[in-house]
């Protein structure tokens, strides 16, 4: 009896304390905003971060000290701990990161301020705070701070950087869907990541710095509006400081500077250290890229061939601004919006959410900061289906390996074929399911499938229907949509089946 | 040093390559609205 009791409470020792560690890691990064609060006196956010981090601090120290155990025994971290590890640490984040939103009282309840922290962590971008012209520099901070470290990954981010314990770390990294090993060690493969993205930060914000006050923005005002839109464009996330969002600037040097970032965010972080080492010719062969290029230039010309037949647009820069701007945001998964957001419901026309739907569906890049169901997922399919038509017209006899190029040649066998076909088809039920919970409250049907693929792909777009007067189902919905398609199901599901075979045992005679 | 040397044109590399096929993306943009 003790000896089944002990054995039960054992793995769930481990995934509390390496889900203690993750907590306590991405709660120490309160530090900043309570920093940047006390530096600009702004006392009501102060108080909030420090009642946030103390509740999170104690959280994280109660699950550590539960699973203490695991160090003193030096335990094994099997596959299902990490991928169990990795989704838990997100709903827990995502309580304990809504605790300042909710306290500031620019949310209008505590479902709210999880679905924003949701939206930051999976870079989603989608916004129900209120007031946001108003809002704390702190909470700013704060929220483009979840954004970024979102992208990267905040399981990756607190493992890597923030607790000493990583023995089995790659289980956790996997488990956030990040499952390429640029160097044999997942520390180093991690601090890669962080270091490709720093230097991106740098330039970035330096650019648009100095673009915001060519602009017109003051000097200190401008560094913040640059590191703000900075982090939102690396991270494919969309949050902006403003209600206006990208529309604030009025300027088409600051949303060019922003394209160039987002598309550079949806990339393999792969594809970057590859280039980086003197691979330059990998973002022309990688499968990837070339899916991504083919699909936005596609996404972009039938886009603006529909809008020009629609009379919406009268030139070619406005047509620019307007429509592809916004093509490659949704297909970057980025969701900043050059346009408001019931435009698209009345001046786009069922063609242009069409291609809007289509794009943000495909997404980014696999390993990257990106949502979507991925550009590799889409180049395996393709040439699975080229592949299994070519295998049919040529004679029994003629046996040929099919391969495609992603950092290097891979074989394309049936397994991959099979596991990418059923991640989108995992994307797709999610979003159908959404688009059909949005149609029973009402929205229109492109409405509805323009906000479920927003918030499956990650994206942030909104046509209208996230408000804060939204159904309660509906917002409970896309929190989990948002989740789901950020950690690519299989996690989730992992968790799901934990909980499911917990819950059987304890109704197990012994 | 090479490691150095390989990352500053690796980062251009990847700047240059996007901004080329914003540039794509503009003319044809260009084109479609000329000729509709």
């Amino acid at each position: 009896m003790m000896i089944t009791f002990k054995k039960r409470f054992y793995s769930i020792r481990i995934i509390s304390y390496y889900t203690g560690y993750i907590v306590l890691g991405i709660t120490l990064l309160m530090i900043l905003p309570i920093i940047t609060s006390l530096i600009l006196r702004e006392w009501n956010p102060f108080f909030d971060f420090t009642i946030s981090i103390s509740i999170s601090g104690i959280f994280g120290m109660l699950l550590v000290l539960f699973g203490k155990q695991t160090r003193d025994n030096k335990s094994y971290v099997q596959w299902k701990h990490g991928l169990v590890v990795a989704s838990l640490s997100w709903i827990f984040l995502m309580v304990l990161c809504a605790i300042p939103y909710w306290l500031s009282g620019h949310s209008t309840s505590f479902i709210d301020s999880c679905f924003d922290v949701m939206s930051g962590f999976t870079t989603t971008g989608v916004v129900l705070l209120q007031d946001l012209d108003h809002l704390s520099l702190g909470l700013n901070l704060w929220r483009h701070m979840l954004t970024f470290i979102g992208g990267q990954g905040i399981v990756v981010l607190a493992l890597a950087f923030l607790v000493k314990q990583v023995g089995g770390a790659y289980k956790f990294y996997v488990g956030e869907g990040k499952d390429i090993e640029l160097v044999p060690n997942v520390k180093s493969t991690a601090r890669i990541i962080w270091k490709i993205s720093m230097i991106y930060l740098f330039v970035g914000t330096v650019a648009l710095w100095i673009d915001g006050i060519v602009i017109g923005l003051n000097p200190v005002s401008a560094f913040f509006h640059g590191l703000f839109i900075f982090c939102s464009a690396w991270s494919t996330g969309g949050f902006a400081p403003t209600t206006q969002n990208i529309m604030y600037y009025h300027s088409f040097s600051f949303e060019i500077i922003t394209i160039i970032f987002f598309i550079l965010g949806s990339l393999n972080f792969g594809l970057h250290y590859a280039i980086w080492t003197g691979k330059k010719r990998e973002l022309i062969k990688n499968i990837e890229t070339q899916s991504f290029f083919i699909t936005s230039f596609l996404g972009c010309a039938f886009a603006v061939i529909g809008l020009a037949k629609l009379n919406v647009y009268s030139g070619a820069i406005s047509a620019f601004r307007r429509v592809v701007y916004n093509v490659l945001s949704a297909h970057t998964t980025t969701g900043f919006g050059s346009i408001y957001a019931r435009q698209f419901a009345l001046e786009w026309g069922d063609f242009g959410i069409f291609i809007m739907v289509a794009v943000m569906l495909i997404g980014g890049s696999a390993c990257s900061t990106a949502g979507g169901f991925k550009g590799l997922r889409v180049g395996i399919v393709f040439k699975g289906l080229i592949a299994d038509i070519r295998k049919l017209l040529s004679s029994e006899r003629n046996v040929k390996a099919y391969k495609f190029h992603h950092i290097k040649d891979n074989l394309l066998d049936d397994t991959i074929v099979k596991s990418s076909a059923l991640i989108i088809l995992c994307y797709i039920v999610t979003f159908s399911i959404g688009t059909a919970i949005g149609t029973y409250y009402g929205y229109p049907l492109a409405s509805s499938a323009f906000e479920s693929a927003s918030v499956t792909g990650n994206v942030g777009l909104s046509i209208g229907i996230t408000v804060p007067s939204m159904p309660i189902i509906l917002k409970l919905y896309y929190i989990i949509a948002m989740y789901l398609g950020r950690l690519e199901f299989l996690s989730v599901f992992t968790l799901i089946g934990y909980v499911i075979g917990g819950i059987k045992k304890l109704w197990v005679k012994e | 040093m090479k490691k150095a040397k390989n990352e500053i044109i690796g980062f251009f590399t990847e700047l240059i390559l996007i901004s080329a096929f914003i540039a794509i993306i503009y003319v044809t943009t260009f084109v479609i609205m000329r000729l509709r």
